[in-house]
């Protein structure tokens, strides 16, 4: 296999992609000057929409910085007190071990398994084609609103789980009942919910790919799985970065899934930084403090992104 | 595809790919069944899959006519109201996104604005804080300035939630569509806004129909935005938790309120997925 | 300015007045819905008004709801309710009140949130109202109401901290629980086990009904990660040990939970879990405790006593085979003790229509309201003594179906007081006990982790 034979027959955008690399030297025509200008105007609304709460968010960092409790009508700034006293706290970082581990799980598994799905149903087997509808459907259940549906499917007890997990003969998984299965049993719901999510982004991006570049592949002798590891997978890994990101943007803050099942339990083994803050801004009423937890998940989530954002430019120029 | 399968390839394709459907249903079969049960065949060991089914749940949950008269409590539990509000919101949300969205995914893909990685960044940083950060203050000022239990507030808020994506995700299918296409137009002579609307947003459709489904469906889960800042336009998803009364059978009369719920998104699922498999092919363009 | 109208009126109109009263007494004497038989309130002088009443989607609410025509056909005044689940309840409920929104007029509240809600004045002090002929009604009564209840919604605020016995009124009773153990009858009889006391001999229980049916777990108790679960069956025991949550030391509050006395009850009580409890304990709130004695998949629980009343409702799966009975006392103590939670009627202070949230307060809480609820079985247990003396209540709720639900209901009540120590702060001190108590079932080292409990408790006072 001749890897720059290969490299010859990406013939997707040749053209898009010398054009893309010059995607940081500003466009230069005739009517530049206005095009800037539209361009501005078509950016500017989306960003005056958003604008409003980063007010609210500024607010409620300095929220973070007082010692506000709910219901005592005497606030006080106090500066960094409330980081200082979490960082000392052993239960912080088991929430933060926790929140990484959660995020991390989940977004890989399910970076995996929507790939294999996507691939799984663009092939264009019968039941395939038939069934594409499916890969979506486990997005249509909210997942606060069908917490509790997972907790009694998961009763050790009486569960529909652990009775189709009998008739293969594992006996009575304790599910969310136990700290040392319950995260397991966590991302196992994350992963079912938002898979999809995955997949349908991958399998968008997999049609994009023209079957050309397959048949010219293959004519060159490139087996199926080679053609799967030097064409398709480049071209699809812009799509499942993104994917990757907004997913990891969203567990790093899950709260429904997690506050639903176990509120952060048994024991502390699933209190993530949302669930933590909730309750000690929400059911404590320490405000403060719950709002230094939301600004600490905050910049777990900024550092996330931004290198996952960054992998994804850097996919991105290589892949053009 | 046209690789030729041989029948063993195709047939063990086809049994994986039931297995996953299988997977992948399977919970909300469950919920159907539990819909049709009543309350104690719910948790029953080992669980039931043949039973008689009874719609009392479903009349429980429709019955508008006379409050008292069911058994589940003298309240009467609007379920269409709210499911009118989840549709409205999140269609709305959907909306107002694409809109304002698409274009500055555009403008990114293509075009070279000052800060423009800034400001993906900026518009994708929304995402980040939890939304009970903000709650608060923002429940005080929707009240102060009268947006609290309205449509309009709830769609503006929900943008937070859908509008980062549409932009990201416009902007990466744009970025795949080759930009010769529209240099040969414009060397036509074609205005840039024709260039967009004729032929930028065709090679759209199938990558946005998807994007839309996306968001909507991420819209349609949002529970504490709903809680917080309305009342009686209240979401679905606050509107299901509602059902745990305690005087009464509260597991299947809540597995037939998800079950309601679910109709529409699956509709709407069922009808796009159709968009999505016509020509993705932007390759083909060329 | 209604108020003089209102004097003027009264002047003006005595005679026809007292013919009225006359005639109104006969037809209360065949028993109306009116809950003014001596009117001497003007029930009319907020006429107009419209008032939102938020509360937790619960039958109380519902035996309220039933009667709202009424209140509108007596005063004018026009009631919204705005019903929530549990925990978006009490989550909506301090965003309203520490916002100091007005919308909501009358809330729905226990005693716990009440002492974090009123340092801050987000409630309104209600004895000015109680004190005012002009604003209640002479036949209100405000002593029929259990003193255990009057007692536990009164406090004073000193120096941002709560002040028990005597001070103002925050909420008006509308419905309590107080803690029982109640069981299948038809279990326990069939597999002959004794109606246990204490909780070595519900352990021992527990084995017998399990070697004799694995498929029953015998006892339902709440074990989710909030105070929720320690106020029903945890403290009722161990305040019969002899623990308090907080106890006063040199003067100061301390915390409890790490006496010898709570060691003792700790693991007397984790074992009792690990032995009778399901394996979803950690999980299980109330939802998973009715639906397993409605069904019979649970054999006992100990959690408040009207769950068993409304699962003994004719009609219902498990009508009349559920029986009440004290809660679990220690092995080394006479007597036991009952834990008891109040949903009461409070007034927003930030609300706008305070005159008429009180109408709709006193309404709601007045003897023929409490009655019409009870005796609809949803407002169990009414929180007036007049009602446990009342033919038409007792009538219903002596029924065959209701087994003891009465006299346990009174032997209990009799114990029966709030166990906890009111203070500002009590959730989370209270949370972390039942995060405590989650690692204790799991195995952690009971003593270990009362001192961390502690200590974490202790540090956060």
């Amino acid at each position: 296999m001749d890897p720059r034979g290969i490299n010859g027959t990406v013939t997707l955008q040749p053209t898009a992609g010398q054009l893309a690399s010059s995607k940081d030297e500003p466009v230069k025509s005739a009517g530049e000057w206005r095009l800037d200008w539209w361009s501005i105007a078509a950016v500017v609304p989306a960003i005056v929409v958003l604008l409003g709460f980063l007010f609210l968010f500024f607010y409620g960092i300095f929220q973070s910085l007082t010692d506000l409790r709910f219901g005592r009508p005497l606030v006080h700034l106090v500066g960094f007190n409330n980081y200082a006293a979490l960082i000392k706290t052993e239960d912080f970082w088991s929430s933060v071990r926790a929140t990484l581990g959660y995020a991390g799980l989940a977004v890989l598994v399910e970076a995996i398994f929507g790939l294999a799905l996507a691939k799984l149903f663009a092939t264009e087997v019968f039941l395939a084609r038939l069934m594409r509808p499916v890969i979506l459907l486990p997005l249509v259940l909210p997942p606060m609103s069908v917490a509790l549906m997972w907790t009694t499917m998961m009763d050790p007890q009486n569960g529909i789980l652990n009775y189709l997990l009998s008739l293969v003969g594992i006996s009575r998984f304790a599910w969310i009942s136990d700290p040392t299965t319950a995260m397991f049993s966590l991302v196992l719901i994350d992963v079912w919910t938002y898979t999809p999510f995955f997949a349908l982004i991958i399998f968008a991006g997999l049609q994009g790919i023209n079957d050309e570049v397959r048949e010219a592949a293959r004519v060159n002798g490139a087996k199926g799985w080679a053609t799967f590891r030097y064409i398709e997978l480049p071209l699809v890994a812009p799509y499942i970065l993104i994917a990757a990101v907004f997913r990891l943007i969203e567990s790093l803050n899950q709260f429904d899934i997690i506050f639903g099942t176990t509120q952060g339990g048994p024991g502390d083994s699933t209190a993530v930084l949302s669930v933590r803050a909730y309750i000690v801004a929400f059911q404590n009423l320490a405000f403060g403090r719950g709002a230094a937890l939301m600004v600490i998940n905050w910049l777990i989530v900024l550092v996330g992104a931004f290198a996952m954002v960054k992998l994804w430019r850097f996919v991105r120029q290589r892949v053009s | 595809m046209r690789l030729r399968r041989s029948t063993s390839t195709s047939l063990m394709l086809n049994v994986l790919v039931a297995a996953c459907a299988l997977i992948l249903t399977f919970p909300l079969v469950w919920i159907v069944m539990m819909s049709l049960k009543q309350q104690s065949e719910v948790m029953t060991w080992p669980p039931t899959f043949i039973f008689t089914p009874t719609l009392e749940n479903f009349r429980v949950l429709f019955d508008v006519a006379q409050a008292g008269a069911t058994s589940y409590g003298t309240i009467k539990v609007d379920f269409l109201t709210p499911i009118a509000n989840s549709v409205v919101i999140a269609f709305g949300a959907v909306t107002i996104s694409v809109l304002v969205g698409v274009p500055a995914g555009y403008v990114l893909a293509r075009r070279d604005v000052p800060f423009k990685e800034d400001i993906a960044f900026f518009i994708l940083g929304f995402r980040f804080a939890p939304a009970l950060l903000v709650v608060i203050p923002l429940f005080s000022v929707f009240q102060r300035i009268g947006l609290y239990d309205t449509y309009f507030g709830m769609i503006w808020v929900y943008q937070v939630v859908t509008l980062p994506m549409i932009v990201w995700l416009s902007r990466s299918y744009i970025e795949d569509i080759p930009k010769d296409i529209e240099e040969a137009a414009a060397m036509d002579g074609a205005k840039p806004f024709r260039i967009v609307l004729h032929i930028v947003l065709p090679l759209l459709k199938p990558g946005l129909i998807g994007a839309s489904l996306l968001i909507f469906l991420l819209a349609w889960h949002n529970f504490a935005l709903g809680l917080i800042l309305s009342s009686t336009r209240a979401p679905v998803t606050v509107a299901l938790l509602k059902l745990l009364n305690p005087g009464v059978q509260f597991y299947p009369v809540m597995a037939a309120g998800l079950v309601v719920t679910m109709v529409i998104p699956v509709v709407l699922i069922v009808l796009g997925q159709r968009h999505l498999e016509r020509g993705l092919t932007f390759g083909a363009v060329k | 300015m209604p108020r003089k109208l209102a004097a003027l009126r009264d002047h003006s109109t005595n005679f026809a007045r007292n013919a009225l009263i006359c005639s109104t007494l006969l037809v209360g004497a065949v028993g109306t819905l009116s809950p003014t038989k001596a009117d001497d309130l003007n029930w009319r002088q907020f006429e107009g008004t419209s008032i939102v009443w938020a509360y937790d989607i619960h039958p109380y609410a519902d035996a309220v709801a039933a009667q709202l025509p009424e209140f509108e056909k007596l005063t004018g005044i026009k009631v919204t309710p705005e019903l929530y689940p549990d925990d978006a309840y009490w989550n909506k409920l301090t965003i309203q009140l520490s916002t100091k929104s007005p919308s909501w007029d009358v809330v729905g509240t226990g005693i716990q949130p009440a002492w974090d809600l009123a340092p801050g004045q987000l409630l309104e002090p209600l004895d000015r109202y109680l004190n005012d002929p002009k604003l209640t009604a002479s036949s209100y009564d405000y002593k029929d109401f259990f003193p255990a209840l009057r007692n536990a919604l009164t406090w004073k605020v000193k120096e941002g901290q709560i002040e028990p016995g005597g001070g103002q009124v925050w909420g008006i009773p509308h419905g309590f629980e107080n803690i029982q153990l109640f069981y299948r009858k038809d279990i326990l009889d069939k597999y002959g086990i004794k109606v246990p006391t204490t909780p070595p001999e519900m352990s021992a229980a527990c084995e017998k009904l399990k070697a004799s049916n694995p498929a029953i777990t015998p006892l339902g108790v709440r074990g989710v990660r909030f105070w929720s679960s320690i106020h029903t069956a945890a403290i009722s025991i161990a305040k019969s040990y002899g623990v308090h949550d907080f106890i006063l030391k040199d003067g100061k509050l301390e915390t409890g939970l790490d006496s010898p006395e709570s060691i003792v009850f700790h693991k007397d009580y984790v074992d009792m879990i690990k032995k009778c409890a399901a394996p979803s304990f950690a999980n299980d709130n109330w939802y998973q405790v009715v639906d397993g004695i409605s069904s019979g998949r649970t054999a006992m629980a100990i959690d408040s006593n009207m769950f068993g009343f409304w699962n003994n409702v004719a009609g219902k799966p498990a009508s009349g085979k559920i029986a009440f009975a004290p809660p679990l006392h220690a092995p080394n103590s006479k007597n036991f003790e009952s834990n008891i939670w109040i949903w009461s009627l409070a007034m927003n202070a930030a609300s706008q229509k305070k005159g008429a949230a009180w109408l709709f307060i006193q309404w709601a809480t007045s003897k023929q309201v409490e009655l019409n609820g009870a005796v609809a079985g949803k407002l169990v247990n009414s929180p007036r003594a007049s009602t446990w003396s009342d033919k038409a209540w007792l009538e219903y709720a002596a029924k065959p179906e209701f087994n003891n639900f009465v006299d346990t209901f009174k032997s209990v009540q009799d114990r029966a007081a709030l166990a906890f120590t009111p203070r500002v702060g009590f959730a989370e001190a209270m949370n972390a006990w039942a995060v405590a108590m989650q690692k204790m079932v799991n195995g952690a080292d009971v003593k270990t982790t009362l001192t961390d409990l502690a200590s974490g408790i202790r540090s956060s006072m």
